[in-house]
């Protein structure tokens, strides 16, 4: 059994190193366009039909129109929406006009090489003005942004919980008096000013949770936008790439985000480093396990060591 | 340098749109979560953090506050993200443009000869201590739905209710719809929301169409 699994992930890597990287590419954007690319009907009928089709039949997407029709989908609906669509929505179809300028190009290593430097330009730019914000916001760098994100936000609750000690009573108190500024209490008419609770742990996790962010975007972005030549080379760019979605993503699961992330990532793998490849689907993968609610599983199984 | 342009355009666009977020947050107030400028998690202004609030006035000079007009959804979730006077005052004009009736009118009540208020009001209290176990998503329904208590309620005529007596029926003046947003201080650990837009629809057959608009 044992062996088996082991001669089939031998068998996965291999592949995964012989297929041509305009392959590779195309077909996990496929997938995130399948299962991610948003919210409206009119967007995901249509673009579901052609990427199914598309993964089926392997010349469509290798053909400049189809990518063009996959963009006009997108620009289509996201321009709509644009005021209250996710970033990384504009980000999708970004990648899906690279796609598109890159499949008009003549010349297989040319084609390569120009969808290599739109991702990498691209991932580089995106974590450049994410970095950014945190800069010029007023309430990041002091930490305000994750001490409030921790003690009201839902997904950081286990975090919350497990490593600031913030257990739910506390948070679920602080929920409902932040609601109560919307909408009042039966009892109590709307307030202006609520007092939430914190710990003092709390607080040391919000200081090393807005370092740390700001610090991996900062270095993701100068990573992907120097040039190949300068040091520390591709191999930290990657390593980085793959820290940063491993933990972001694990409490922040917009698996949309991660797996454009990671697909733009694969089309930078140079070739000398084949392994990277297979490294990034599996990371791929875990983002679907992300999507489970590991903190419901988790969770109770600390508190019954007692370790929270 | 075409031919690049061509190629690379969709670094240029990201690079682009992102600027111009960036301006039309600091000038326009818009939320830097949203827009294409990747300012996600950076700040507490998300759109989750910035609401909308409606409020009647009334012939005698009251002031109740509503809930806001399903139909008005797309025009709040944009409202949110950026803060503009011109759809608050079509939210106002839609207000007024309903029939409001107190909420403790009940037309199958009043179909049955019981009187304006009993069949509502024993419906509610039914509900209220139905969740009065505080299980946390049954409590947060009722905060959601539940509007300041020491104001009488009002609730919109549904389409294909009978006709209300003249008393069940509120008589609007005005409508005035406010964009909301809470800031977070850490010294103190205090959730503050302050006022940040509002707009006035007068039902007034002067002034109708007329929308008052402000800044706080």
């Amino acid at each position: 059994m044992l062996d088996e699994t082991r001669r089939f992930l031998r068998k996965v890597d291999q592949d995964l190193r012989n297929l041509d990287v305009l392959d590779l590419v195309p077909r996990l954007t496929l997938i995130l366009l399948i299962l991610y690319a948003g919210d409206f009907w009119y967007l995901e009928v249509p673009l579901r039909v052609l990427c199914v089709g598309a993964l089926l039949y392997r010349p469509v997407y290798r053909s400049g129109v189809f990518w063009f029709l996959v963009t006009c989908f997108l620009f289509a609906a996201n321009y709509e929406h644009w005021y209250s669509i996710d970033n990384h929505k504009y980000l999708m179809t970004y990648w899906a006009i690279a796609l598109t300028c890159t499949s008009f190009l003549g010349g297989v290593p040319g084609q390569r090489r120009v969808l290599a430097r739109n991702a990498k330009l691209l991932i580089g730019l995106c974590m450049a003005f994410a970095a950014l914000w945190k800069v010029i916001s007023p309430d990041y760098l002091d930490g305000r942004f994750f001490r409030f994100t921790l003690i009201t936000d839902p997904r950081f609750a286990s975090v919350a919980e497990v490593a600031g000690g913030l257990g739910p009573a506390e948070f679920y108190r602080n929920r409902t008096l932040a609601r109560s500024l919307r909408v009042g209490t039966r009892d109590a008419p709307v307030v202006e000013e609520v007092e939430l609770v914190d710990t003092p742990r709390l607080a040391r996790v919000a200081g090393v949770l807005t370092w740390w962010t700001i610090g991996i975007e900062a270095l993701l972005a100068l990573a992907f936008l120097l040039p190949d030549r300068w040091p520390p080379g591709p191999r930290w760019r990657h390593g980085l790439l793959l820290l940063f979605a491993i933990t972001t993503y694990s409490i922040a699961t917009v698996i949309g985000f991660a797996w454009l992330l990671i697909i733009m990532a694969v089309a930078t793998v140079p070739p000398e480093l084949p392994r990277l490849r297979t490294l990034y689907v599996a990371v791929f993968l875990l983002m679907m396990v992300y999507t489970g609610s590991w903190a419901t599983l988790v969770l109770p199984v600390l508190r019954w060591l007692g370790a929270i | 340098m075409v031919h690049s342009a061509v190629r690379y355009l969709a670094p240029l666009l990201l690079a682009v749109v992102a600027v111009v977020q960036i301006y039309r947050a600091h000038a326009f107030d818009q939320s830097p979560w949203k827009g294409g400028g990747f300012g996600m998690f950076s700040t507490v202004d998300s759109p989750g953090a910035r609401y909308v609030r409606a409020f009647l006035v009334t012939d005698t000079g009251e002031e109740l506050e509503v809930p806001t007009p399903t139909l008005a959804a797309l025009a709040i979730e944009r409202v949110r993200v950026i803060p503009e006077a011109a759809p608050l005052g079509d939210i106002a004009e839609l207000i007024v443009q309903t029939r409001w009736v107190w909420a403790d009118y009940d037309p199958i009540a009043r179909l049955t000869g019981d009187g304006v208020a009993s069949a509502g009001a024993a419906a509610r209290d039914a509900a209220t201590t139905a969740v009065d176990g505080l299980d946390p998503d049954a409590l947060s329904d009722r905060l959601r739905f539940t509007r300041p208590a020491d104001q009488p309620r009002l609730r919109p005529l549904a389409g294909g209710e009978p006709e209300p007596p003249p008393g069940a029926l509120v008589a609007v003046d005005a409508a005035r719809v406010e964009l909301w947003r809470m800031t977070f201080d850490g010294d103190t650990n205090r959730l503050r929301t302050s006022r940040l837009l509002w707009a006035v629809h007068e039902v007034d057959p002067q002034t109708t169409g007329d929308v008052d608009a402000g800044r706080d």
